[in-house]
């Protein structure tokens, strides 16, 4: 009993050191992200880092990273097509993308299509469950996805190549470089993914994907640079371009393909002065598409969309134990497409923002957003929630969260179709998560309730003609388990991870499961290496989902289990090289996520990395 | 003996189908499984559609047959239409550009035509040789065109191109009445000769049609969009002229599914029905009947004095057919298949 008062003691002890030295310093870190409210403001919810070496190990798509290492359900339309996110049982445009602290949906669909982000131009993607509206918006329901790129002011110039060739013709390239010093910090990734994507369906007919293939290239580039010691400037950019041809169903389908081209532009000047520390921000988006209906002829749908977002961000420190927060932002988006007239839309936001260390155990911290626009009537956005640490094994984390997704442009403006009197969706959250951490392992369970309403649908308006409607209600409550253990043995290092979830989304007036919501997910991962070997093994159950809104029991996607098995071996003195092979789907599962679209079986990649 | 005979083919009977029959049982030889009753055909999604079956007096309801009938097998995405030609039955999917060939009688696949094809939508037949509509691109309305296949032994001929859209398609006096409206565009009704496969001439209308049907030498046609009156012309079909051009009430914008029986019309308007006699100068705005429980009304006839409406609800579950009398009395309602577009009676 003593001795764990004493542990007690020392953690808390520490920890105010810690803080002390922190409040006595106050200046920009050495490591600084753009995202500064992801560190600062997700205290009393649940958060999953997926740092570089994670990125590393798995396929270089969003999809798969998310899938083999979170809770959040895939729906992919055969491997690299179109994938949409189901976190913690809502739609797909309810999962907010948040690229280096912007929020990054496609303002046409709401959501963003997880095939069309390449992981490895990010040193750290975090997942952060659960509500988020009030501090990055729209779509920030089920939860949000943040890439981040790390600015490091230190002395460093470091290359990476990375080369993988995969059954199928796939080839995936990155090359990453840093150079930095303590004045001037600057990264640039470049990264190549292409697939003739042609791969066995393993059923009895010798089927193929056919017109599967794909290639996409993209850069990210970001540089950082201290004018002082109080003030930095950053700049950020992303371009990714991309073509895909949609696999077809059955043979005789009309032959379709998809480009992208998005670009991402951010500045950024960060000043600390006293206890306050500002942060402007100007950013320039682009999105783009062309959707061709028939590769044999010329025609083709488009959108694009021009999105211009400023910001200002004040927030002010007390001896790290309340810190306030304040957020103005302007959002001007300016698009067209082949069924949208030329349409600007302004939306202004306040947020405030507010954290209070009471106790060294305990915490909480609550944020209130208002949007002012013309479109729609926006509904006020909050977060509250606290965090206690009685034992210091156990952590209690509670939060209740008002939460939006607002219409896209396709919903309020496509021509004859379009509902200008739309709402956004809006939901209430609570969640109970509970935090256990021993020596080697941690462990957390998250209870979880969401009721949403005024679910934009499309519904049938006669003649063939459908509209979108607030009409939906939807009742989620959830459960998710997030386990980690570690051991190190001289030189041989284990490690395992695993997720689990069950998810009940139901639409209230009918009491029927969503489609596509999986009932049950479970994602492990088990590591292992001694000295320069590392294997690791990946698993992935998905339950069963309806592909039907009457829930039919013969219309169902079945359930699948899928395992990679990867081997790597370093070589050179610094470990600057190294090769690794891998088998996706070892046992060759015949599975698929959406209807009729299989996913592939046993295949293989041999990857090459070289460090100078 | 000859009850227990009867009672055995009615046990028997019932392994077909899901509910007992009750009806006499027919003395003559059977054609096959699905004779005496209608399809149903259910447009499905982008990899499958599906065909039910309901035995006449609604004795039994069969979803699936096709599927039921060539295990394994399935009809294509978007199942748009059927046509018939003698005991052929040509099942037109738009998603997978394909038509499947089967015996009307007990639905057993004969053959699949899959080349020639670019979004296929309605068929008809003349003289031994099928001809199917086609969208082509969504984004061009000019290069719809009409598959010409030769159904002795089912080959691709020239295609004749519409420079228009091409929707609906009926074979009259040995012509084709090719409409040239889908979702409110296209205001004309091409006629083309099927032997020198050009187009004989254009009629403009008003409006964009719809849909269409021959009575007593006249063609009707029904035109709407989304915004504009809806409109009923109609064609003299020895002059090939329009003869008249009937204007709705405002209140009757985009105007559906017409249907002709007995000189009375039928028109809908989302789930609601509306009738008016023949000839007459003005079309009521009064309802002949609403049908409350029809979420998304999207296939509609009228047969012998009886109303077959097909319910798509929201295209992602099972949809419904309701039959009512033709005052507007629900008589019964059957699960079908999902998003169902039309009937077919065998």
């Amino acid at each position: 009993m003593t001795s764990k008062k004493l542990f007690l003691f020392y953690v808390l002890f520490l920890c105010q050191i810690i803080c002390a030295q922190n409040d006595s310093i106050m200046a920009l870190k050495e490591v600084v992200i753009s995202d500064w409210q992801l560190n600062n403001f997700s205290n009393t919810q649940t958060i999953i880092v997926l740092n570089d070496s994670i990125i590393k190990k798995n396929q270089p798509s969003l999809t798969s990273l998310l899938n083999f290492n979170s809770v959040i359900y895939f729906k992919e339309n055969g491997l690299g097509m179109v994938s949409s996110p189901s976190f913690r049982g809502t739609t797909a445009q309810q999962t907010a993308v948040i690229w280096n602290g912007i929020n990054i949906n496609s303002q046409f669909l709401g959501q963003t299509d997880f095939n069309t982000i390449t992981t490895r131009n990010f040193d750290v993607i975090t997942v952060r469950s659960g509500g988020g509206s009030s501090i990055y918006g729209s779509s920030a329901i089920g939860g949000s996805i943040h890439l981040n790129n790390e600015l490091a002011f230190k002395n460093k110039f470091e290359n990476e190549l990375q080369f993988n060739y995969g059954s199928f013709n796939t080839f995936d390239t990155n090359y990453k470089v840093l150079a930095s010093n303590e004045k001037v910090s600057s990264q640039v990734s470049i990264s190549r993914n292409s697939s003739t994507n042609d791969y066995d369906y393993l059923d009895s007919q010798n089927s193929k994907n056919e017109n599967g293939q794909f290639y996409n290239t993209s850069m990210n580039a970001s540089f950082g640079y201290k004018l002082n010691t109080f003030n930095n400037l950053k700049l950020y950019s992303q371009i990714f371009e991309g073509e895909r041809h949609f696999s077809l169903i059955s043979s005789t389908d009309n032959k379709t393909k998809y480009q992208d081209l998005n670009s991402r532009n951010l500045l950024e000047w960060n000043s600390v002065f006293n206890r306050f520390t500002s942060n402007i921000k100007v950013a320039f988006l682009s999105e783009e598409y062309k959707y061709f209906e028939n590769i044999k002829s010329d025609n083709f749908y488009f959108g694009k969309v021009e999105s211009f977002i400023s910001k200002y961000d004040l927030s002010y420190n007390w001896k790290n134990k309340i810190t306030v927060n304040t957020i103005l932002d302007y959002t001007q988006n300016k698009g067209y497409g082949s069924s949208i007239p030329f349409v600007k839309r302004e939306i202004g936001s306040a947020t405030l923002l507010m954290k209070h260390l009471v106790f060294s155990n305990f915490q909480y911290e609550w944020s209130v957003r208002k949007e002012i626009t013309s479109n729609y009537k926006s509904p006020i956005l909050f977060s509250i929630g606290t965090n206690y640490s009685p034992f210091s094994f156990y952590r209690l984390k509670l939060n209740v969260s008002q939460n939006f997704r607002i219409p896209t442009y396709n919903d309020l403006y496509w021509e004859n179709l379009g509902n200008p009197n739309l709402k956004p969706e809006s939901s209430i959250q609570e969640e109970i998560c509970n935090e256990f951490k021993f020596k080697n392992v941690s462990l957390s369970a998250v209870f979880y309730h969401n009721k949403i309403k005024d679910m934009i649908r499309w519904v049938p308006k006669g003649g063939g003609k459908v509209s979108p409607e607030n009409t939906t209600k939807v009742e989620i409550y959830g459960f998710e388990t997030i386990a980690n253990w570690s051991k190190k043995l001289g030189n041989h290092q284990l490690h395992f991870n695993g997720t689990y979830g069950y998810t009940s989304s139901q639409n209230e007036q009918t009491g029927k499961q969503l489609i596509y919501v999986p009932y049950h997910k479970i994602t492990a991962g088990f590591d292992y290496s001694f000295r320069k070997f590392a294997l690791n093994y990946q698993y992935l159950y998905n339950g069963e989902v309806y592909t039907q809104s009457d829930n039919n029991p013969k219309e169902k996607v079945d359930w699948y289990l899928i395992s990679n098995l990867g081997i790597d071996c370093n070589f050179g003195k610094i470990n600057n090289y190294k090769i690794g092979f891998k088998v996706l789907n070892l046992f060759n599962e015949k599975y698929e996520s959406v209807e009729s679209r299989p996913l592939p079986g046993r295949n293989f990649t041999i990857n090459l990395t070289f460090k100078f | 003996m000859k009850c227990s005979k009867l009672f055995f083919v009615a046990i028997l009977s019932s392994v077909f189908f899901v509910s007992c029959v009750k009806d006499d049982i027919p003395t003559y030889p059977s054609l096959g499984n699905y004779e005496n009753g209608f399809f149903v055909l259910n447009e499905g999604n982008a990899t499958k559609g599906s065909v039910s079956f309901v035995k006449n007096g609604l004795t039994s309801v069969n979803n699936n047959i096709f599927e039921a009938e060539n295990a394994g097998d399935n009809i294509g995405g978007y199942a748009q239409s059927i046509f018939f030609d003698g005991e052929k039955a040509y099942i037109i999917s738009n998603g997978s550009n394909k038509i499947t060939v089967v015996n009307r009688y007990t639905f057993k696949l004969i053959t699949k035509i899959t080349t020639g094809f670019n979004v296929p939508r309605f068929g008809t037949v003349i003289n031994g040789r099928a001809y199917v509509t086609n969208l082509g691109d969504y984004a061009d309305l000019t290069d719809d065109f009409i598959t010409v296949i030769k159904l002795s032994n089912n080959t691709i001929e020239a295609p004749i191109p519409l420079a228009t859209i091409g929707e609906r398609i009926v074979a009259i006096n040995n012509k084709l009445y090719v409409s040239n409206g889908s979702f409110g565009s296209g205001n004309s009704l091409t006629i083309v000769n099927p032997d020198t496969r050009t187009i004989i001439k254009t009629l403009l209308f008003g409006n964009s049609p719809n849909s269409m049907v021959e009575n007593n030498g006249n063609l009707y046609v029904l035109c709407s969009n989304y915004t504009n009156n809806s409109e009923l012309v109609k064609i003299n079909l020895t002059t090939d002229e329009i003869a008249s051009t009937t204007p709705f009430a405002s209140s009757l914008v985009n105007a559906q599914n017409l249907n002709i029986e007995n000189n009375t019309i039928y028109f809908t308007q989302d789930s609601t029905i509306f009738s008016d006699p023949m000839n007459s100068a003005t079309i009521s705005e009064t309802p002949l009947f609403v049908a409350p429980q029809v979420v998304t009304l999207y296939g509609f006839t009228v047969k012998n004095n009886v109303v077959y409406i097909a319910d798509a609800k929201d295209y992602v579950s099972a949809g419904k057919v309701y039959i009512y009398s033709s005052t507007g009395t629900l008589s019964s309602d059957i699960t079908v298949g999902v998003s169902p577009n039309g009937f077919y009676f065998n």
